[in-house]
């Protein structure tokens, strides 16, 4: 810390512990509302902010940006204040991600509605297998980044992480298994997703890797 | 010592962002930028460098409080 400013987020906290503040561009999930002005938006009635904490909140020239939570999850918004407007408002913008965004304010705007969490699931979460894959590849770089002088082969990977109750017989087996094959695409894409593709997954995609197979091979 | 278990159930509640996340604070190069940042006090959020930094991983930067 830096007398009252810090790194976007240190990377030794989790995103539970320390929510990232994401530019509204890059994460459709981010509700972008337009306000005219007084009075202050934390005092109306009905705010999106009322009954909900605020979990991190940064300020600069791009608004007022929050991450708030509530028993529901949570939720990210960025306040702009333009006087010039006769009435508060959202702005969505005319990307690629209308239905992102549009899920995003009707969870911020609305009360929890009966068909929200599938919205949500479709849009906004991961669904459960999304999910258990996400964790799955989560697992891998903390091995990879694991404090030893060797990075581990991909047969340590497979049965640490990928394939626990699994056993690969000798070097040959192993070397032509289907196992094999699907480590290196997990680790590809775990590198990926770290490198560059978490920008996908800010826009609900989770899609294979496209790092190159060069990158693969670094591994014994 | 975290279980298996522990360590799935941590990610329950997060949604795609939060994921995002994750995966970028195991980026070396993010953590090498911070660890840079964070031994230099000269360096003024508001500064062009540090919002090009911040900018560049998708995330905003706060001016000083």
């Amino acid at each position: 810390m830096h007398g009252g400013w810090s790194f976007p987020f240190p990377p030794e906290l989790s995103a539970s512990a320390s929510p990232a503040i994401w530019r509204a561009h890059e994460a459709p999930s981010v509700v972008i509302l337009e306000t005219a002005a007084d009075p202050p938006l934390a005092n109306r009635p009905g705010s999106v902010l009322v009954r909900r904490s605020i979990l991190n909140e940064v300020s600069n020239r791009n608004g007022r940006h929050l991450v708030l939570s509530d028993k529901h999850g949570r939720y990210r918004l960025l306040i702009r204040e333009k006087g010039s407007l006769p009435n508060s408002g959202y702005l969505v913008a005319g990307d690629g991600y209308l239905e992102m965004r549009l899920a995003a304010i009707a969870r911020l705007h609305g009360p929890p509605r009966r068909n929200s969490s599938a919205m949500d699931r479709q849009c906004l979460r991961p669904s459960k297998y999304q999910r258990h894959r996400l964790v799955l590849l989560l697992k891998i770089l903390d091995r990879l980044s694991a404090n030893e002088m060797r990075l581990p082969t991909l047969r340590t990977i497979a049965t640490e992480v990928i394939y626990p109750q699994s056993q690969f017989g000798r070097a040959l087996e192993w070397k032509t298994s289907s196992a094999r094959r699907q480590t290196q695409r997990l680790v590809s894409e775990a590198r990926y997703l770290m490198q560059a593709g978490y920008r996908d997954l800010l826009k609900g995609r989770t899609g294979r890797s496209k790092i190159s197979t060069d990158q693969i091979h670094s591994l014994p | 010592m975290t279980s298996s278990a522990d360590y799935c159930r941590q990610y329950d509640p997060y949604d795609f962002a939060d994921f995002a996340q994750e995966f970028l604070r195991r980026n070396p190069e993010y953590r090498a930028q911070y660890s840079k940042l964070d031994g230099s006090l000269h360096l003024a959020p508001d500064s062009k460098a540090c919002k090009e930094i911040a900018h560049a991983w998708g995330l905003e930067f706060p001016v000083p409080t």
